[in-house]
């Protein structure tokens, strides 16, 4: 619904933009996803308050580099995860707790040791974080080739696409490959980046994780205001991030997905969009004279009636008992 | 009178949100306003099912693997089922979401009218002075090194122009 605010592309008329000239654009996503997730976390730090963590661990016989030989020491387990990360981010909405619990599932499966688990055995962290990293390369798949976010990242990364008037799709892949390959570059080129900074800087980096949460607030605040702001140099999108926090503090205080919620916000109009193209070619009827609208619909039908396929199978299970 | 509960207060807003773009759009084209209905239709339609088991306390949320989805219990067990989710937030919470959303008001209104450069040391003093019990002098030099940081890194290294308020424009 909040994707629709703005000028209607196909007849020229303002929707819902209450007579606010600077609406007439729609709202864009960045005020909308600062709002959504990084003011809404620092509302949940502000009520729940204390630090992020109680003390700073002081164990130091252990070095950074004794954790890569473990890694490494696994690589099989690794390749394993990684590959898990990969098939689980392909699959849109599933998101990186399931890759994280089938590859620790997998881990405990194919160790010999699997009496210690969850007691400091290195597989356990090994393969679930080779899926959670890898995760985010798979869902880069759908999104760029179908236009599909298989994560939040995805949603964003998406709406930037957008926004910079790239329409991820199968012409993405065609017309655009140079872009593609330079996502995939930046991904790779950032995660060893990230790495190590993360081996050189982790012990420093600990320290701040027992500041406390209120002394975070206000700085975190400001930039995240600031950020919303020279987006179009408005000061609507201050209001606009503030909504979106007090809407997206209670999405999370009632588990509504917020990430779903980005989703809809960038596909929505792109939505719109298709569906009056495909009824001006193919008429109303377009879903079901379609190959592969129809096959969709029919997978989208499946994947509602699979809930409650479950809870009838559990309702039974429950008399049974 | 039974309180009613922030779950069912949030989705009846949104039920209010649909049936507002549904009445709003009513005088747009009739492809401007297809979706946007479709979509307010499905939306209350949702709602209302949602308001429905959310209030009818023989029903129950279960969580399916990844789904979840409300059951009645009645059905299916003959003892009457405690509805007792913890629903009811301790005061607490709610106490301290309405002080940040004052901070945050604070300092959006302040933004508006004096611009961030203004308003910035009067929300860092005030902040870390109140909230975070620091002594004012304390306050004053972290609000001091904020301020230059937040000036020299925003103004002058990316040369963004921030907002300057009603009052200086």
């Amino acid at each position: 619904m909040v994707s629709f605010v703005g000028l209607d592309y196909i007849t020229g008329s303002a929707r819902f933009t209450f007579g606010q000239l600077i609406l007439w654009d729609g709202i864009n996503f960045i005020p909308v996803t600062i709002g959504l997730f990084a003011i809404t976390e620092m509302i949940e730090m502000y009520i729940s308050g204390g630090s992020i963590a109680k003390q700073i661990s002081d164990n130091k016989q252990k070095t950074a580099l004794d954790g890569i030989y473990a890694a490494f020491s696994k690589i099989g387990l690794l390749l394993r995860g990684s590959i898990i990360g990969v098939l689980i981010g392909m699959i849109p909405g599933i998101g990186g707790s399931v890759a994280n619990i089938l590859a620790y599932g997998h881990a405990m499966q194919t160790s010999k040791e699997p009496d210690i688990f969850g007691s400091g055995n290195p597989e356990g962290i090994i393969c679930p974080e080779a899926a959670n990293n890898a995760k985010e390369g798979g869902a880069l798949i759908p999104t760029l080739a179908f236009g599909i976010p298989g994560s939040e990242g995805m949603a964003i990364l998406l709406g930037v696409l957008i926004m910079i008037g790239l329409v991820p799709g199968p012409e993405m892949l065609s017309k655009h490959l140079d872009i593609v390959f330079m996502i995939v570059f930046v991904l790779v080129i950032g995660n060893i980046f990230a790495t190590s900074i993360g081996l050189l800087f982790a012990n420093k980096f600990q320290r701040i994780t027992i500041i406390k949460a209120k002394q975070l607030i206000p700085v975190i605040l400001i930039i995240c205001l600031i950020g919303s702001y020279v987006i179009n140099r408005h000061f609507s999108d201050i209001i606009i991030t503030i909504f979106f926090a007090i809407i997206g503090y209670f999405m999370k205080k009632l588990q509504y997905s917020r990430a779903a919620f980005i989703t809809a916000l960038v596909l929505g109009i792109m939505f719109e969009r298709y569906y009056h193209i495909s009824v001006r070619l193919y008429g109303y009827l377009f879903i079901f004279i379609r190959p592969i609208s129809l096959i969709i619909f029919l997978l989208t039908i499946i994947s509602l009636v699979i809930p409650f396929v479950r809870m009838k199978r559990s309702k039974e299970n429950e008399v049974n008992i | 009178m039974k309180r009613l509960r922030i779950s069912v207060i949030f989705i009846i807003m949104i039920l209010f949100i649909a049936i507002g773009f549904i009445l709003i759009g009513k005088n747009l084209p009739e492809r401007s306003k297809l979706i946007p209905n479709m979509i307010s239709s499905i939306l209350i339609l949702l709602t209302a099912i949602q308001i429905f088991l959310e209030v009818n306390p023989k029903y129950k949320e279960q969580e399916f693997g990844k789904f979840k989805l409300f059951v009645n219990f009645s059905k299916i067990q003959k003892k009457k089922i405690s509805y007792n989710k913890n629903e009811e937030k301790d005061g607490h919470e709610n106490k301290k979401f309405f002080q940040i959303l004052m901070w945050i008001l604070f300092l959006v209104v302040g933004i508006y009218f004096l611009g961030f450069l203004m308003i910035l040391p009067v929300f860092f003093f005030l902040f870390y002075y109140i909230e975070c019990h620091y002594k004012w002098n304390n306050a004053l030099i972290v609000t001091f090194i904020f301020l230059a940081i937040i000036y020299l890194v925003f103004e002058k290294f990316l040369g963004i122009d921030l907002y300057k308020g009603i009052v200086f424009l």
